[in-house]
């Protein structure tokens, strides 16, 4: 899944591309390099393989070497990646070594800024889910996880092995589709919310940073986290994601809900509970209710 | 520049008119020219409470729709050379007012010299309290200590917080300011009414004075004057510390301690 940003039109048939280059974003490993010594590296890198089995196979993986002052060994340390089923595709480096690794058919890489999720802004109202039902199993991921890094640290020897270079490859970064665009960024409320108010964020955690009035509502298809007084209702995993919490720093609403699943608090909470920090979740049809403690 | 103050709670019967009576009255006496509006339209008080409901000719909404200028509608106070009333339509509805008009009659005033609009707003969260604080740069939001005040309070702080002008334009948001009134400082401490401290808790806005519940209000009104008048009564010199504090000045609460009265007192008269 890629952002097009080719036109939307699409030309009559006969004119049609064979091809078209879009963009994409790719997780990959990054292998950060600790040693510069070819053999130290191969031997720790047989021994992270073993460890982890299958898991790392055929991935994409980019070298870090940003650590390391000598020029490496590209060639055969590249040839050795691909041994274990890695698949070499960018190297984050600068000067003379950025050289060397490109030379053997890296591509230089920016592992620069984390893909900017987008501000989240608060949904209409005629958007509130009425009363999600808990799932079957839907749900994307709260939030992009960062894509797993495993640092290759490098102990050990092995012999290194003179492989010839790889061909190198001059194709573009890989069109592997590199997972869902990213969520939105937590929707943080700064000011106090006020008996009537309401606000929703989609797809995301919802923040405030103020008291929620009796009266006022706040709702998230994630988690909700009220530093100050909650008062009024705390509506988590507005469209059934069950795994929601609410977290408050002062606990003493009118109503929690987390998929669905509500409760009125007509009585006074628990005397642990009542006014203090708190964080409540939904463990299979019930909410639990959790002190945070002094 | 004329800074638009506007009186409102949500909640009814509160004190919002005898407010806007004597904290007009009360910045009139300190040398400003000042205008009350009433925006209650079918259902005007203001006029009976400031003892000027003789005088009425032209009101509020036969200005807005061209139908009598201000200098004919504005009517001055007797006691207050600085003070003009502007008073509002008994037999029209709401539905006369609207932004457009509004907007005109403040900005024609401001041209006028006033130094403080105050606008006196109805009850309720419908159009007549809208346009009283839509075009507001200062809220006194009034408040008894009492439960339902209190909630209506804070629903009234929400909408100025989304619905006025300011927060349309993004510009910086009306200045709240809380006003207890009718408080009773020996209910508080016998647990029956809300204390100071828990509506601040609860509302959170920065609170201009406390107007203790008092028989002296009841006779103001029936003479037709406004409180702060009254020399001598607690209600005045409450009303004259937040003038005081909203012009500025640092002024301690007073009015808001019980003190139990000695023996002899409670054997022999006093409450």
């Amino acid at each position: 899944m890629g952002t097009d940003k080719v036109s939307n039109e699409t030309p009559p048939r006969k004119n049609r591309l064979a091809l078209d280059f879009k963009s994409a974003t790719l997780y990959a490993i990054r292998v950060v390099l600790h040693d510069a010594d070819t053999a130290t590296l191969i031997d720790a890198l047989r021994k992270r393989m073993s460890d982890a089995g299958a898991f790392f196979e055929n991935e994409p993986v980019v070298v870090d070497a940003t650590g390391i002052d000598e020029v490496i060994d590209w060639p055969t340390l590249l040839a050795a990646l691909r041994e274990h089923r890695l698949h070499p595709v960018g190297v984050i480096a600068t000067g003379g070594q950025q050289e060397a690794a490109c030379g053997a058919g890296l591509v230089a890489v920016d592992a620069g800024n984390p893909p900017v999720r987008p501000a989240a802004t608060p949904a209409p109202d005629h958007d509130v889910p009425a009363a999600a039902t808990i799932p079957e199993n839907t749900g994307k991921p709260a939030d992009a996880g960062s894509p797993p890094q495993a640092g290759a640290a490098s102990d050990g020897g092995a012999d290194p092995s003179a492989l010839a270079a790889t061909g190198a490859e001059d194709a573009p970064v890989p069109e592997t589709s590199g997972g869902a665009q990213p969520a939105p960024a937590a929707m943080i409320i700064n000011r106090p919310l006020r008996s009537g108010q309401r606000v929703y964020a989609r797809d995301t955690d919802l923040i405030v940073i103020g008291v929620v009035s009796r009266g006022a509502e706040v709702i998230a298809d994630g988690n909700v986290h009220v530093y100050g007084p909650l008062r009024g209702k705390a509506m988590a995993g507005a469209r059934g994601d069950a795994s929601a919490r609410i977290f408050t720093t002062q606990l003493d609403p009118e109503l929690v809900a987390i998929a669905g699943v509500y409760r009125v608090i007509e009585t006074r909470l628990d005397a642990a509970l009542q006014n203090k920090p708190a964080i409540i979740h939904l463990s299979g049809d019930s909410l639990q209710f959790e002190s945070l403690g002094n | 520049m004329a800074r638009i103050v506007v009186v409102t709670s949500g909640k009814g019967g509160v004190g919002k008119t005898t407010t806007s009576a004597s904290f007009s009255a009360g910045l009139a006496m300190q040398g400003h020219k000042t205008v009350v509006i009433d925006f209650d339209v079918g259902l005007r008080n203001l006029d009976l409470i400031m003892g000027c409901e003789r005088r009425v000719v032209y009101d509020f909404v036969n200005v807005i729709q061209g139908e009598a200028t201000l200098n004919q509608a504005l009517i001055r106070d007797k006691q207050l050379e600085n003070l003009f009333i502007l008073p509002a339509s008994q037999t029209r509805d709401k539905d006369a007012l609207t932004k457009e008009g509004v907007e005109k009659v403040l900005k024609d005033l401001a041209d006028m010299g006033f130094e403080y609009i105050v606008c006196d707003s109805p009850a309720g969260i419908e159009t007549g309290a809208l346009m009283a604080s839509y075009f507001a740069d200062d809220a006194l939001v009034v408040t008894n200590p009492e439960v339902s005040s209190v909630r209506d309070s804070d629903r009234i702080l929400g909408i100025l917080s989304a619905k006025s002008r300011r927060a349309e334009r993004g510009e910086e948001p009306i200045k709240e300011y809380l006003l207890l009134t009718r408080y009773s400082a020996k209910r508080v401490a016998d647990g029956e009414m809300l204390s100071l401290q828990d509506i601040e808790d609860i509302l959170r806005i920065k609170l201009v004075g406390v107007i203790p519940e008092s028989e002296s209000v009841l006779q103001a009104s029936n003479q037709g004057i406004p409180a702060i008048h009254l020399r001598d009564t607690d209600v005045a010199a409450a009303y004259q510390d937040v003038i005081a504090r909203y012009l500025g000045e640092e002024r301690p609460l007073r009015f808001t301690e019980y003190e139990k009265p000695g023996l002899f007192k409670r054997l022999f008269g006093g409450k």
